[in-house]
């Protein structure tokens, strides 16, 4: 693996800051203090390459590895997407607005410090109550850039899954992915409905799910392998090398992600 | 990064808060590689509130032609943007133009109270030199911005091209001016992309003996920037000698060179040899190589 890293930019007249970081991707199959995911790998369009998941708690210079991995790219948004014309999406539909507390970082020729949207924050009066959250690469608030590819056109990459605030808990990347697939259907952002938009505002054309593999299927071996999916209620939810309650969760992915093609509103 | 927005940014500072327009030269871009296929000749100009449908205009291109097909098509604009002052004009603005619906160029700007003074910060990316963003205190710029088009945004005869300004709430940009001389161009040459080739004289060695590794970075289109290469191997007993990274250069078309690889432990290796740019893509080669054990002494 190699990565070329666009530093976050800090300088009073900065402009986009590139630097070149002796990379490795670790071998694979050791496992840290993290858990190491399976399949972990680049995904390229034609003008760049990224990896197939997030990853945690890692800064520039360092790497990106199978074994700091947080969770899979779940959701492409393309054609006319910048950073901040998603974010606005997400801001249409409410709830989804305010930041999470998590920093991640993503991967291969382009870091970014994403720290997500979510859609509900941890609430001790109501625990066990899980949240959906997003995680958008680029995000229109780091001010790093917007990623173009000729074929793609401007495209964000989001990663999806649900967390328990309160707890620290998470998993459920399938089920968030899916819960984003209908929010982004809806009539606040979709390009066919009548009196939610005003014109030239980004609105959402399409909604493809499975549209695009990104080989990051994952499901723990105690459910019968990766990529087996709708038996999550018989995972005993613990990372194998991390085998605390406070990280139990479902992780579940197909390896597929869905397309959501942005558009401007054309309507009145 | 757009180094013609880079030029907008650092040559921005000494017209602190100046109404006067900043403009870039075209003085780094040397020799026009592209052949001229519509040249705007007159202004068109959106602004807050009545801008943000855009506005359009016709050209023509070639019958039958695709995006990639023969070559490629780009935009290259010459845009003016006036930004407002009032701190209540906080939202971020999108400057845009789109061909056939599908956007070419898209520059944001966001108001950045960060530093001592409230300036512009501004985000965009493109094929040319990748994403890039920059921070300026003006109350308005000129700016450079050259990209390929979208494959969706092209097709043979009357094509749109709209000059588009969205506004995320109350945005920073009050105009957007898509300037005389803006044009849409052809390119025999494509978007850069990498490609990597490498070789090895021996594939089966003793342990303990070093090989060297033969590679070869091509670019098959424009020049790729900021592109760096770097050495891997699928396990510990293979290690590659120096840096196992290096920079090969800002601008790059073609590089070759050796890496030597001392192999330490017997067993089966892939040694990878890959190439990385800011634009460009990633491509990757591999070589296998066999590690028999060294004879006893």
């Amino acid at each position: 693996m190699i990565s070329l890293i666009k530093a976050r930019p800090t300088a009073l007249l900065g402009s986009a800051c590139v630097a070149l970081a002796a990379l490795f991707s670790a071998t694979p199959g050791v496992a840290l203090a993290h858990y190491t995911v399976p399949n972990y790998q680049q995904k390229c369009n034609h003008a760049y390459c990224f990896y197939n998941y997030d990853n945690e708690g890692i800064t520039y210079p360092q790497a990106g590895t199978a074994t700091n991995a947080d969770n899979p790219i779940t959701t492409v948004f393309e054609q006319n997407a910048t950073a901040v014309m998603v974010h606005s999406l997400f801001g249409e539909l409410g709830g989804w607005g305010s930041p999470g507390s998590q920093d991640a970082e993503v991967f291969g020729s382009f870091y970014d410090y994403s720290k997500g949207l979510k859609t509900q924050p941890c609430s001790p009066s109501n625990p066990n109550l899980w949240d959906t959250h997003a995680r958008l690469y680029p995000d229109s608030t780091d001010g790093g850039g917007d990623l173009y590819d000729p074929y793609w056109g401007y495209f964000v990459l989001a990663d999806t899954h649900q967390d328990e605030e309160c707890t620290g808990q998470f998993g459920y990347q399938e089920q968030a992915e899916g819960y984003l697939r209908q929010q982004m259907g809806q009539n606040k952002v979709s390009c066919f409905a009548v009196g939610y938009l005003t014109k030239g505002q980004p609105c959402v054309n399409g909604v493809q799910n499975d549209a695009t593999n990104f080989y990051n299927s994952l499901q723990w071996p105690n459910d019968g392998g990766y990529g087996n999916l709708g038996s999550c209620g018989t995972n005993n939810g613990y990372f194998p090398t991390n085998d605390s309650p406070a990280y139990s969760h479902c992780l579940e992915n197909d390896g597929a992600a869905t397309v959501i093609n942005v558009q401007y509103y054309s309507g009145t | 990064m757009n180094r013609f927005l880079v030029g907008l940014a650092l040559s921005a500072s000494p017209f602190l808060a100046s109404a006067a327009p900043t403009v870039v030269t075209a003085g780094d871009r040397g020799g026009d590689p592209f052949h001229t296929v519509y040249t705007r000749t007159a202004r068109l100009t959106v602004q807050v509130p009545v801008g943000t449908a855009g506005h359009s205009i016709q050209f023509s291109l070639p019958q039958g032609i695709t995006q990639g097909g023969n070559g490629w098509y780009v935009v290259d604009l010459a845009l003016q943007v006036s930004f407002s002052s009032s701190a209540a004009n906080a939202a971020p603005s999108e400057v845009a133009v789109l061909t056939d619906n599908h956007l070419a160029a898209a520059i944001d700007f966001f108001r950045d109270d960060s530093y001592r003074r409230s300036g512009v910060r501004w985000s965009t990316g493109e094929l040319f030199t990748g994403p890039a963003s920059g921070f300026m205190i003006a109350t308005s710029a000129t700016l450079h911005f050259r990209n390929f088009l979208q494959v969706l945004g092209v097709h043979g005869g009357k094509n749109t091209l709209r000059l588009q300004l969205t506004q995320f709430g109350k945005g920073i940009v009050r105009t957007a001016t898509l300037l005389p001389g803006s044009r849409i161009a052809y390119s025999p040459l494509g978007p850069p992309a990498l490609r990597v080739s490498a070789a090895t004289a021996a594939s089966r060695v003793r342990a303990g003996t070093a090989i060297s590794v033969h590679y070869h970075v091509t670019d098959l289109g424009l020049p790729a920037t900021e592109v760096g290469l770097v050495a891997g191997s699928s396990g510990p007993g293979a290690v590659v000698e120096g840096p196992p990274s290096r920079y090969l250069g800002g601008w790059l078309l073609d590089n070759q060179g050796v890496l030597r690889f001392q192999m330490l432990i017997p067993g089966r290796y892939q040694l990878t040899v890959g190439a990385r740019g800011q634009t460009g893509g990633a491509a990757n080669a591999t070589v296998s190589v066999e590690v028999i054990p060294a004879p006893l002494r």
